[in-house]
């Protein structure tokens, strides 16, 4: 088991590698931080000061040097927008974001799981047509306007729900919504999948066989046949979650979290605030992962340790 | 035995079972009737598609969509299970009725202990607290003959052999000491010498338990060793039923009669084999009369109309106009035997094919950190000749390398040591061209008709391409008339040029691959289980025409098989094969008339004989233990383990093959 | 099926166009999403004939008309005006455009360069497919989004840009599938066959393996349209994706937003073209997916039997 773990860490370290990588080409290569964080009023002189400021005079693997060892040491340098260190501010976002995903994750999980289920009962039935069709339709609503949305019908029509911003539960429920639907949509549709494909199973007909009433074959051996791929999608979807959703999603709601801070820091071309989101997301991600592959293992013992 | 006037167990009644497709409904049942009394024991014989897995799915209320029963009914001890509101089984199903499939692989959850598994039924049927469950599973696992029963309890079905896998199955049918046992082709996934262990199981539960045993099977060699009563299947009907003895020695329906004649046995040679022609009607449109009249040598005007089960003596039933009529020419003599001697007696002969202390290696990974590459030795040490005109039998079973070896002489694979030479030139390190100018001489017929065809080609192209590949034709179609002459040689019809493989029936796309093989007259023919997923009618018919090509295009095959009765009907010497090695090589005569091998002796002794009189006098050796890992072979000796004449030094030395008598090798210490 | 007699071995292709059309028709559904996509194909290829207004001309004087069927609006702005007075109707017409193109260029770069990597790792195995196999692995547990802004705010927004980003990161998908089918169709006998009786290597992937993969790719291809289309959406909804004066949906609602409370149309109507279109494509994907899987559309005719039969019984 910890020769398991070390080994999806050493694989995860390759993500965080090559995320370092894209980044470092990005900003060094390609782009010029000076001339996007400066305003095009600065002099020569304030140009040249910046950069040696920044460390972007030296030779370019003199650079890498520098930069490598900035992220051993998690520091980013500090936000040009915020004036302070940029894992400050990230870490002062990030629980908001993970409180709103967690939130609105742990609700379509709640809803999914039963309602493929029921779909997968009877395929081509009326519960099986509704759910997919209403599948589909979670998976073709764009997020942002679907937050545009529901804030015109609840919180401006009929006025029940707060438009934006953070604070109490109820400032939870239209981001938490929006973020959720197409989580809720795939979530579901791989439920009833994975489920009708489990009800076909040989096994099953020995459940059946054995004489097991229709709640044991369903819960005790279909169902938890299913967790494995179920929980290895809501990792996903919390991960994509975290690593773009959250970006649309609390722009419209103006809901506090690092998604919003992403899309602040890009417009006030803030590159070391958005550097630091990056990184804290990719390690999050990595560690998502490792999760994920533990709980397989747990539950499904065929899984080979190595 | 006499159950006449007790009433029965289990009562099926006018029973039909229809399956909606796309191209209309398909008649599984088409009225089967079926009775079964108390401790006894019946089988429902047929062919793949003869409703007999149907029947024992109806009765255990597992027809799902598409399928629905839309007739008739089912009765268990006077109480319908077709008209059961609650669709429960009234709480027969699992504890009066309990059932073993065929493919113990999959039957079980695979996520769950299997001793979790047994002990479900017992809570649910028996009402046992988990204390009280987790001892009666022990007890359970015990009786079923599982070695260790605590640890297995607490394993799941990936850590058990698929023969121990099935001994769970059985033990969690009987977990409630059920009345009637169903057993769906208990042992077909199963090797020849698992399979006895299991029927003996099976036997011996019945003989304590006093079950009632439903036997669902194709093969008839199970039939005749366990069964009181035989029910034979034809396209949905019961065509012919009656007690075992009687069914044997006096088949009354041609297609019976057609089926005992057309199964090859261990015991007994014929020169060739009876087949049915054709193959079984296509359900969706049931012929209309007999559903066996297109097939049936006998068959007159009268048979359009369908023939009733008809009783004809006490416990005999038969559904023919024509019932008793012989049907098939009487088999030739089994005088035949010896006068196709094989070349390898003859002076001066040089062999096609020399194998030299082949091996073979695979790689797997092992656990660890960094998952180094660990090297596995499926095949070590084996050497044989092929003369020409001549076909060697390749037995063994799951793991023994057979099919190793013939992917190895073909250079499908890379043999890690040893030569091999074809025509007397080394080919073992051929490559490139050099390699496919080789191959045109030598052809592989395939196990699987269905997956060995390209399913988007016409049957020209199939058969065509090895011609259009070596350049002797540019395109398909100015071969038409060579590829014809094959079609016509392999017996497919006429008009087969133009149709995709999907339009034919599983012996026919056999014919196709073999015609494929042939296209490039090769001089030797490797094939692999040629005849294993074919029906027994048809099986004949593809071992005839492979014996039939042999006589007229002098090809030399190597015939692997598992099925010992049709490599000893084929073949002109016999090699076995256990874990990797071969253990002993002889002619066909003196193989299986006088083996020497222990393992050669058990799984002869294994192979059920289908006649019960035979059968039941045959004197059984069944070794207890399973076939070893690849990936975890003893030491010394692979059979060791099994082997009752076994002592120390078997498991650290190694025995080689040696010569016992003219052409007849084995590898053992003792004998 | 097993008998030679049967006409339909007699039929070169398996599923003549006609049948398929009668069986198309009875998914309402998919018929409706069909419909929906000829209609938005038609609109990107006519827009400039079919629109009533040129998308970027502005009339201060008309500026937030609504829609033709409230109070204050007129037939000669059907879904109303924007803040600049810009017909929506027009830019409506107009944004399917950006979407099309978008959609189409991400899904073919994406497509090809995938389908090519999954090739080879598929062909060659050993070393080369670890490595692609591995580089998919690190991809797909990227930070997606989050990078491409990064990326976008380093090099600047514009639909180039877009399209380069978004086909950079959406590959991977193609390259696991078409690995995972070819390995397992090199596994299957008829492709040891073809090996066997001499087939060069050329042969056997154009002639044996490749064929495998046309359909299951044009699912693929349509599924990730949909995908890349709120891809871009969402890009543009936050500015980064295609800039004024071009237009497209997400940049209309992104424009739309701050009129919300007063002006609901500037949203609604691009919003909803959008969530039209990808729904319509989803249900014809659907249809598309199990119609061409035999299995798949076996079990789709016996459900729909199965249900047909139980309303017969009820209504009994």
């Amino acid at each position: 088991m910890a020769i398991f773990i070390l080994r999806r860490i050493a694989q995860g370290l390759l993500v965080i590698l090559g995320v370092s990588l894209v980044v470092f080409v990005a900003t060094r290569l390609i782009g010029d931080p000076v001339k996007v964080m400066l305003p095009l009023s600065a002099t020569d002189t304030q140009r040249a000061a910046f950069e040696h400021q920044l460390g972007l005079d030296l030779s370019l693997p003199r650079q890498l040097v520098d930069y490598v060892g900035s992220l051993i040491r998690f520091d980013f340098g500090d936000s040009l927008w915020q004036r302070r260190p940029a894992m400050e501010v990230v870490f002062e976002r990030l629980p908001n974001t993970l409180l709103l995903i967690t939130c609105s994750l742990g609700c379509a999980i709640m809803l999914a799981l039963p309602l493929g289920a029921i779909a997968a009962l009877r395929p081509g039935g009326i519960a099986d047509r509704v759910t997919v069709f209403g599948g589909l339709f979670g998976l073709s609503l764009p997020q942002f306007w679907l937050g545009l949305l529901l804030i015109l019908v609840f919180a401006v029509i009929f006025k029940v729900l707060p438009t934006s911003g953070g604070g109490s539960l109820a400032h939870y429920v239209l981001p938490a919504v929006t973020l959720g639907i197409p989580s809720l949509a795939r979530l579901m549709m791989l439920a009833r999948s994975s489920m009708i494909d489990e009800l076909n199973q040989q096994y099953i007909r020995t459940a059946r066989a054995k004489g097991l009433d229709f709640r044991q074959v369903m819960i005790g051996h279909a169902l938890r046949n299913i967790l494995s791929a179920f929980i290895t999608l809501a990792g996903w979807e919390f991960i994509s979650g975290l690593a773009g959703y959250t970006v649309v999603v609390e722009t419209v709601f103006a809901w506090p979290g690092l998604g919003l801070t992403a899309l602040q820091a890009i417009q006030r071309s803030d590159l070391f605030l958005l550097q630091a989101i990056v990184f804290t997301v990719a390690v999050l991600i990595v560690a998502i992962n490792v999760g994920l592959d533990v709980a397989q293992k747990l539950i499904d013992p065929r899984i080979n340790l190595a | 035995m006499d159950m006449r006037n007790e009433a029965p167990l289990l009562e099926i009644d006018g029973l039909e079972v229809e399956f909606d497709t796309r191209r209309g409904v398909v008649r599984g049942l088409r009225g089967v009737d079926l009775k079964i009394g108390r401790g006894e024991t019946l089988a429902i014989v047929g062919e793949s598609g003869s409703g007999k897995s149907v029947t024992a799915q109806a009765v255990m209320g597992l027809i799902d969509v598409p399928g629905r029963i839309a007739r008739g009914d089912i009765r268990w001890m006077g109480q319908s299970l077709v008209d059961d509101p609650k669709g429960d089984g009234r709480g027969v199903r699992g504890k009066e009725i309990a059932l073993v499939f065929q493919d113990p692989m999959t039957s079980l959850n695979p996520l769950m202990k299997v001793g979790t598994q047994i002990a479900e039924v017992l809570t649910r049927h028996l009402g046992m607290g988990d204390e009280e469950a987790r001892i009666r599973v022990l007890e359970l696992l015990e009786a079923v003959g599982i070695p260790a029963p605590p640890r297995r309890a607490a394993q799941y079905p990936h850590e058990l052999s698929g023969g121990m896998r099935q001994r769970v199955m059985i033990a969690m049918a009987i977990a409630c000491e059920p009345k009637l046992l169903i057993a769906d082709e208990p042992t077909t996934a199963l090797d020849v010498t698992i399979q006895a262990q299991v029927l003996e199981l099976i036997a011996g539960l019945q003989e304590t338990l006093k079950l009632s045993v439903l036997m669902i099977t194709h093969d008839l060699g199970v039939v005749a060793g366990l069964c009181d009563r035989i029910a034979v299947m034809y396209a949905g009907r019961i065509v012919e039923t009656g007690f075992a003895d009687e069914i044997f020695e006096r088949p009354e329906h041609p297609y019976t009669q057609g089926l005992i004649r057309s199964t090859p046995r261990l015991d007994d040679r014929t020169e060739r084999l009876t087949a049915i022609d054709g193959s079984p009607p296509n359900m969706l449109v049931p012929p209309a009369g007999c559903a066996f009249r297109p097939r049936c040598p006998v068959a007159g005007p009268d048979c359009e109309i369908e023939p009733p089960l008809v009783t004809t003596l006490p416990g005999k039933s038969v559904a023919c106009w024509r019932s008793g009529t012989p049907a098939w020419p009487a088999p030739t003599g089994h005088i035949a035997a010896e006068v196709r001697t094989s070349p390898s007696e003859l002076p001066d002969v040089r062999p096609i094919l020399r194998v030299r202390d082949l091996g073979v290696d695979y790689e797997a990974s092992t656990p660890g950190f960094w998952g180094r590459m660990r090297k596995i030795s499926a095949l070590k040490g084996v050497s044989f000749d092929v003369f020409p005109g001549e076909t060697l039998g390749l037995v063994g079973e799951s793991g023994s390398g057979k099919s190793t070896i013939g992917r190895a002489v073909l250079r499908r694979l890379e043999a890690s040591e040893g030569r091999i030479f074809f025509k007397g030139r080394d080919i073992t390190d051929l490559k490139g061209e050099a390699l496919r100018q080789t191959r045109r001489e030598m052809q592989l017929i395939f196990q699987d008709p269905y997956a060995s065809l390209n399913p988007r080609m016409r049957v020209l192209d199939i058969v065509a391409e090895p011609l259009i590949v070596h350049g002797l034709i540019r395109k398909a179609e100015e071969g038409r008339e060579e590829i014809g002459e094959l079609l016509r040689l392999v017996g497919l019809p006429k008009d087969a040029h133009d149709r995709l493989p999907y339009a034919f029936s599983g012996g026919q796309r056999q014919r196709i691959g073999i015609a494929r093989a042939l296209a490039l007259k090769p001089d030797f023919i490797v094939a692999d289980e040629p005849v294993s997923a074919l029906d027994v009618s048809v099986r004949a018919q593809v071992v005839n025409l492979l014996q039939d090509l042999q006589q007229e295009l002098g090809i030399s095959y190597l015939f692997i098989a598992h099925d010992l009765s049709v490599v000893r009907h084929i073949s002109h010497r016999v090699a076995i094969l256990y874990s990797g090695r071969m253990v002993e090589i002889a002619d066909r005569e003196t193989l299986y008339r006088s083996p020497c091998h222990p393992y050669t002796e058990a799984l002869l002794s294994a192979v059920p004989v289908p006649h019960p009189a035979t059968q039941r006098a045959r004197k059984r050796l069944v070794y207890r233990g399973d076939i070893p890992d690849v990936a975890h072979w003893p030491s010394g000796c692979h059979f060791h383990g099994r082997c009752p004449l076994a002592d120390q030094r078997c498991s650290i030395e190694v025995p080689r093959l040696t010569e016992r008598s003219p052409g007849h090798w084995v590898a053992c210490w003792h004998k | 099926m097993t008998s030679l007699a049967s006409p339909a071995g007699a039929v070169r292709k398996p599923w003549p166009f006609a049948a398929l059309l009668a069986e198309l028709w009875n998914d309402k559904a998919a018929v409706a999403g069909l419909s929906v996509i000829v209609l938005l194909l038609l609109a990107a290829l006519l827009a400039p004939w079919i629109a009533p207004y040129d998308p970027a001309a502005q009339s201060i004087a008309s500026r937030l008309t609504p829609p033709a069927w409230l109070p204050r609006g007129n037939l000669e702005h059907l879904l109303g005006t924007d803040q600049l007075g810009r017909d929506v109707l027009s830019r409506v017409l107009y944004g399917s455009r950006a979407s099309l193109l978008v959609g189409v260029s991400v899904v073919t770069l994406a497509g090809s360069f995938g389908v090519v990597l999954g090739l080879l790792a598929g062909f060659n195995g050993g070393r080369v497919e670890a490595m692609i196999m591995r580089l998919v692995d690190v991809q797909v547990a990227f930070p997606g989004l989050l990078l491409i802004l990064l990326v976008i705010s380093v090099v600047g927004p514009g639909m180039g840009t877009l399209i380069v980003v978004l086909a950079c990161t959406n590959w991977m998908i193609y390259a696991r599938m078409v690995r995972a089918i070819v390995l397992g169709v090199r596994q299957s006998p008829y492709v040891e066959a073809a090996e066997m009786i001499g087939c060069t290597a050329g042969r056997v992937i154009f002639r044996h393996v490749l064929p495998n993969l046309t359909s299951p790719l044009i699912t693929l291809g349509i599924l990730e349209f949909t995908n890349i289309m709120l891809a871009e959406a969402a890009m543009s909804f936050l500015g980064l994706g295609i800039q004024p004066p071009a237009t497209s949906w997400g940049l209309d609602v992104a424009n739309g937003r701050d009129y919300v409370f007063v002006a609901w149309w500037l949203v609604t109507f691009p919003g909803l073209a959008i969530a039209a279109t990808v729904l319509a494509i989803n249900l014809f994907a659907n249809w598309l997916r199990v119609t061409t899987d035999p299995q798949e559309r076996e079990k789709r005719f016996a459900r729909a039997m199965a249900a047909e039969r139980r309303r017969r019984r009820r209504s009994r």
